[in-house]
């Protein structure tokens, strides 16, 4: 029972990844795309890690998704083009590779005897986690997430000038 | 068998669909699905584990929420990078960006 419901979600998952990657339409892939964030979140919300879920949600499917829906928007949808025969048996061996080195890495946890720890979701060791902890990291994210903006800005100008 | 199998199992076939769709397409908002379903697959990771080898939630919460940061500034400075590209050449294929090699 405890197997079921991580194994219907991965299910549904993995079902959107492949069609977001395999659609033929743009902007349907971006709609799997926003389906399988949502199922992320839906495994975050089943560890219990609720903070986690919602910011999930909020950032990819509220406003990743939003920005690539955008973009296929100005670049259009008839971008598309089959990937290359190479490519593709490329892809599909590094798929396989995963899954075999999945099958490795079973030996040592399927052995192991772990049960999910009781530990409640506490919004106070979140907290004092990103404050006493990761302070630094903080800053150096919120220097990052400026210097992103402050490029994806002067890419968007670049027309408006020249024009 | 115990549940941390269950998540490690879909961290992986979402690794390898991330693996394949980087691998195999040519459009580059394709290769932004891909990088991100990559992405997503490590998040489920960290907080599988912490979930299952009994780590503090929060500090496991804290490392996914920077994660997720990181990658809106990526999704942000990459789909900014594909719209010029559009701007410049009126495709989004990848074997079409020789700019920069080297």
């Amino acid at each position: 029972m405890d197997y079921i419901v991580p194994l219907a979600l991965m299910a549904f998952s993995s079902a959107a990844a492949l069609f977001s990657l395999e659609s033929k339409s743009l902007v349907y892939g971006a709609i799997a795309l926003a389906v399988f964030f949502l199922g992320l979140s839906l495994f975050f919300f089943y560890l219990d890690l609720p903070y986690l879920a919602i910011f999930q949600l909020a950032v990819y499917v509220g406003a990743i998704v939003v920005l690539i829906m955008f973009t296929v928007m100005i670049v259009g949808d008839k971008q598309t083009r089959e990937g290359r025969a190479p490519l593709v048996v490329l892809g599909a061996l590094g798929f396989v590779s995963m899954i075999t080195s999945f099958a490795y890495a079973m030996e040592y946890f399927g052995s192991l005897d772990l049960v999910p720890s009781a530990q409640p979701f506490s919004m106070a060791s979140l907290s004092a986690a990103i404050v006493q902890n990761y302070g630094a990291v903080i800053l150096v994210l919120a220097c990052l997430l400026t210097a992103s903006a402050y490029g994806a800005i002067a890419l968007a100008r670049k027309e408006a000038e020249e024009t | 068998m115990n549940g941390l199998v269950v998540y490690i199992a879909a961290s992986t076939v979402f690794l390898a669909i991330g693996v394949y769709g980087l691998l195999s397409k040519r459009n580059a908002i394709r290769i932004m699905f891909a990088i991100e379903i990559i992405i997503n697959a490590a998040n489920l990771n960290i907080a599988a584990f912490a979930r299952y080898m009994s780590y503090d939630l929060g500090q496991a919460q804290a490392v996914a929420t920077f994660v997720i940061a990181l990658a809106a500034a990526e999704a942000a400075v990459g789909l900014a990078i594909i719209i010029e590209v559009f701007r410049l050449r009126g495709r989004v294929d990848v074997d079409e960006m020789k700019e920069m090699k080297g």
